[in-house]
C-alpha cells in the first residue's frame, strides 16, 4: 500500500538461512545440569547463604559484562560471539562438573556469566537483521524470533526432564559432562550459519541524548515509572524463584528425578504465560486483581506447607503469574513510551531488577541458612505482595498511550506533514508509481518545499541512471 | 543462576523487539525526538557535481558497492536497475512479494547513493 511494506509470506531464503541458527540455539539450550544445579551445589558444600552470595555476585557482574559483549556483537561477527558464548558454556559446564568445592564452582559460575553476557540479545539482533536483509522490513521479525524462541523453550523443557532423569539414574555430576557434546554440536551449527551483513544501524541520535531521553521518561512520567517498577518487581520474583526455588525441594528431600519435571514446569511457564496473555482478556479488572492476589497466595503456601506436591504446584503457579505480569508490564511500557527509547527503557527496567535482586538474594540466603528456606519464603511473599500492589496500581491508573507512528494503522492514511525520515522510505514506491494518491500528493508537496529531500531524490535518480553501465568493459563508452 | 537470567532477558526482549523500523537512510542523519524538527534532516545532503555515468571511478565504486550489499539485495538491484527488468517479473523470479522487493530496492539504492556521495564529495574536496 505504501513504502512501508506489509508482512507478506517469508521469502524462501529467510527460512533456509535461519535453519542453522535455530539448530544452534536449540542445541545450546540442552543444558542438562540446570534442573539439578542446586542439588549438586549442596552436595559439594554450598549452603543457602553461599548460594545467595553467588547469586548476588552474579547480579553485579553480568550486567557489567553485557556492555563490552554488546559492543563486540555490534562491531564484529555475531556468529563468532555465539561460538565464543558456546565455548564459555562448555568450559563452565566442564569446570562445574569437575568441582568438588565452593571455590572452583564459583569460578565456573563466573565463566557462565560470560556465556550469558555474550548470549543476551545477540540472537534477537541477528534475527532482526536477517529478517530486514531478506524482506527489506522488520515486519516479520516477531514471527521469526517467536519460532526461534519456541525451539529454545522446547530444548529447555526437554533437557530439564532428561537432566533430572540422568541425575536420578547416575549422579548430578554426570549431567555437567553430558551437556558438553550438545554444546560442541551447537558450535558446528553456528559456524554453518550465514550471518547477515547488515548491522542494525538504527541507534538514533547519540548515546548521551538517548540516555537523557530515557531518564526523563522514567523520572518525569509517573505512569512510566510505575510500569518500570512493576516490570522490575516481576523480574525480581521470577529470578528469586528460579534461583532459590530448588532449595525447597532439597529441604523436603525430593529425589533427583523429581527435579526434571519440576524444572520443566517452571521453564515452560514463560511460553504458557504468553499463550494465556494472548487468549485471556487481561484488560478486565477482575482478572488482573485475581492475578495480583494469586502470586502472594502461592508464596504463603511456600512459607507454610511441608508437602512436596503443594510446593511444586505453588512454585509453578507463582512462575506463571509473574510471567503473565511481566508480559503485561512489557505491553504497558510499549504503549507508554515512544519506540525510539523503548529499548533503552526496557534495559533500564532490567538494570533496576538486578539492583533489587542484589540485596534480596543476600538477605534471602542468610535467612534460609539460619532459619530454613520456609522462613525465608516470607521474604518472597513480601516481594510478591509488592508486585501485586503495583499491578493493582497500574490497573486503576492506566498509562496513557503515546501515538505509535510506526504501526501499520499509522501508515494507512497519509500524514498531513511527511517527515524527511519517512520520505526516504517512500522514494522507490513513488518512482514505481504504487503510492496511493494521498501519499503521492504528500510526497510531491514535501519535495516542493524541502531542499534536502529534492536533492536526495535527484541523487537517487542519478544513481539509478549510472547503474545500467556499471558492468561495461572498462574504458568503453 | 541459569534460569532467572534467561527469564528476564526474554520477558524484556519481547518489548524491546517492537522497536522502530530503521529508515532506509542512517537514522542519525535525521533529527531526534528532542530536536526542534524531529524526523527532518540534520544537514541536507551535500549537492553533487554533475556526474558522468561512464566515468570509470563512478562505475568502479558503484560496482564495488553493489557487491557489498546483502545477496538478495544484490539480486534485486541487478535485475531492477542494472538489467532494468519490470518489478513484477523480478518479484516473481526471486520469490518475493512486491512490497518486499520494493523495500529491499529502496534500501539498496539508499546505500548506493551514500557510497557515491562519499566518492563525489571527496573528489570535490568536501
Amino acid at each position: 500500500m505504501t513504502g512501508a511494506p506489509h508482512a507478506g509470506p517469508a521469502p524462501r531464503t529467510l527460512a533456509r538461512r535461519l535453519r542453522p541458527l535455530q539448530a544452534g540455539v536449540g542445541l545450546q539450550g540442552i543444558i542438562l545440569w540446570v534442573p539439578v544445579e542446586k542439588l549438586f551445589m549442596t552436595q559439594i558444600g554450598f549452603n543457602a547463604a553461599s548460594i545467595g552470595v553467588l547469586a548476588a555476585a552474579y547480579a553485579a557482574v553480568v550486567p557489567l559484562l553485557e556492555v563490552p559483549s554488546g559492543i563486540l556483537a555490534d562491531r564484529g561477527s555475531r556468529r563468532w560471539v555465539m561460538v565464543w558464548s558456546s565455548v564459555a558454556l562448555a568450559a563452565s559446564s566442564l569446570l562445574g562438573g569437575l568441582s568438588t568445592n565452593v571455590v572452583t564452582y564459583v569460578v565456573a559460575a563466573m565463566i557462565l556469566g560470560v556465556y550469558f553476557a555474550m548470549n543476551s540479545g545477540t540472537v534477537d539482533s541477528i534475527v532482526y537483521d536477517l529478517v530486514l536483509e531478506e524482506t527489506g522490513s522488520s515486519a516479520l521479525y516477531e514471527t521469526w524470533i517467536g519460532r526461534v524462541r519456541m525451539v529454545e523453550s522446547g530444548a529447555f523443557a526437554a533437557s530439564a526432564v532428561a537432566g533430572g532423569a540422568l541425575a536420578g539414574w547416575t549422579s548430578a555430576r554426570l549431567t555437567y559432562f553430558a551437556s558438553v557434546p550438545f554444546i560442541a554440536l551447537a558450535v558446528v551449527a553456528f559456524l554453518r550459519f550465514d550471518e547477515p551483513r547488515l548491522h542494525r544501524s538504527a541507534e538514533p541520535a547519540g548515546l548521551r541524548s538517548h540516555i537523557a531521553t530515557t531518564v526523563r521518561a522514567m523520572t518525569r512520567q509517573r505512569d512510566v515509572r510505575q510500569v518500570m517498577l512493576l516490570a522490575a518487581l516481576a523480574a525480581l520474583v521470577a529470578t528469586a524463584l528460579f534461583e532459590f526455588g530448588p532449595l525447597w525441594l532439597i529441604a523436603l528431600h525430593a529425589p533427583a528425578a523429581a527435579f526434571g519435571p519440576y524444572w520443566a514446569a517452571l521453564v515452560s511457564t514463560g511460553g504458557v504465560g504468553g499463550y494465556l496473555t494472548a487468549r485471556l482478556r487481561l484488560d478486565r479488572r477482575a482478572a488482573l486483581l485475581l492475578l495480583a492476589c494469586a502470586g502472594p497466595a502461592a508464596t504463603v503456601i511456600l512459607a507454610v506447607s511441608r508437602s512436596l506436591a503443594a510446593v511444586v504446584v505453588a512454585q509453578a503457579v507463582l512462575a506463571l503469574v509473574v510471567a503473565i505480569i511481566g508480559i503485561r508490564a512489557g505491553l504497558l511500557l510499549h504503549d507508554a513510551v515512544p519506540s525510539t527509547i523503548r529499548t533503552a527503557v526496557a534495559s533500564g527496567a532490567g538494570t533496576l531488577s538486578w539492583l533489587l535482586f542484589l540485596p534480596f538474594s543476600l538477605v534471602f540466603g542468610r535467612v534460609a541458612r539460619d532459619h530454613g528456606v520456609q522462613r525465608s519464603g516470607w521474604i518472597l511473599a513480601g516481594a510478591a505482595a509488592l508486585t501485586g500492589v503495583m499491578l493493582a496500581v497500574t490497573v486503576f491508573r492506566r498509562p496513557r498511550r503515546v501515538p505509535q507512528a510506526d504501526t501499520a494503522a499509522g501508515a494507512a492514511t497519509a500524514p498531513a506533514d511527511l517527515a524527511c525520515r519517512k520520505l526516504v522510505d517512500l522514494v522507490t514506491g513513488y518512482l514505481d508509481r504504487v503510492l496511493p494518491p494521498d501519499w503521492r500528493a504528500g510526497f510531491e508537496d514535501h519535495l516542493a518545499d524541502c531542499t534536502g529531500c529534492s536533492e536526495y531524490v535527484r541523487q537517487i535518480l542519478l544513481t539509478i541512471e549510472a547503474l545500467p553501465v556499471i558492468d561495461d568493459i572498462a574504458g568503453g563508452t | 543462576m541459569a534460569g532467572g537470567k534467561g527469564w528476564l532477558s526474554r520477558a524484556l526482549a519481547g518489548m524491546a523487539a517492537r522497536g522502530e523500523e530503521p529508515p532506509s537512510v542512517d537514522a542519525a542523519r535525521f533529527q531526534g525526538p528532542e530536536d526542534p524538527f524531529p524526523g527532518h534532516w540534520r544537514e541536507f545532503p551535500a549537492r553533487w557535481p554533475r556526474i558522468d555515468p561512464a566515468d570509470l571511478a563512478v562505475r568502479a565504486r558503484l560496482r564495488a558497492a553493489v557487491g557489498e550489499l546483502p545477496e538478495t539485495w544484490q539480486a534485486v538491484v541487478r535485475q531492477r536497475d542494472v538489467r532494468e527488468r519490470p518489478p513484477a517479473e523480478v518479484s516473481a523470479d526471486l520469490g518475493l512479494t512486491a512490497a518486499q522487493q520494493r523495500a529491499m530496492l529502496n534500501r539498496a539504492r539508499a546505500y548506493l547513493r551514500e557510497q557515491l556521495a562519499v566518492l563525489l564529495n571527496r573528489a570535490s574536496g568536501r
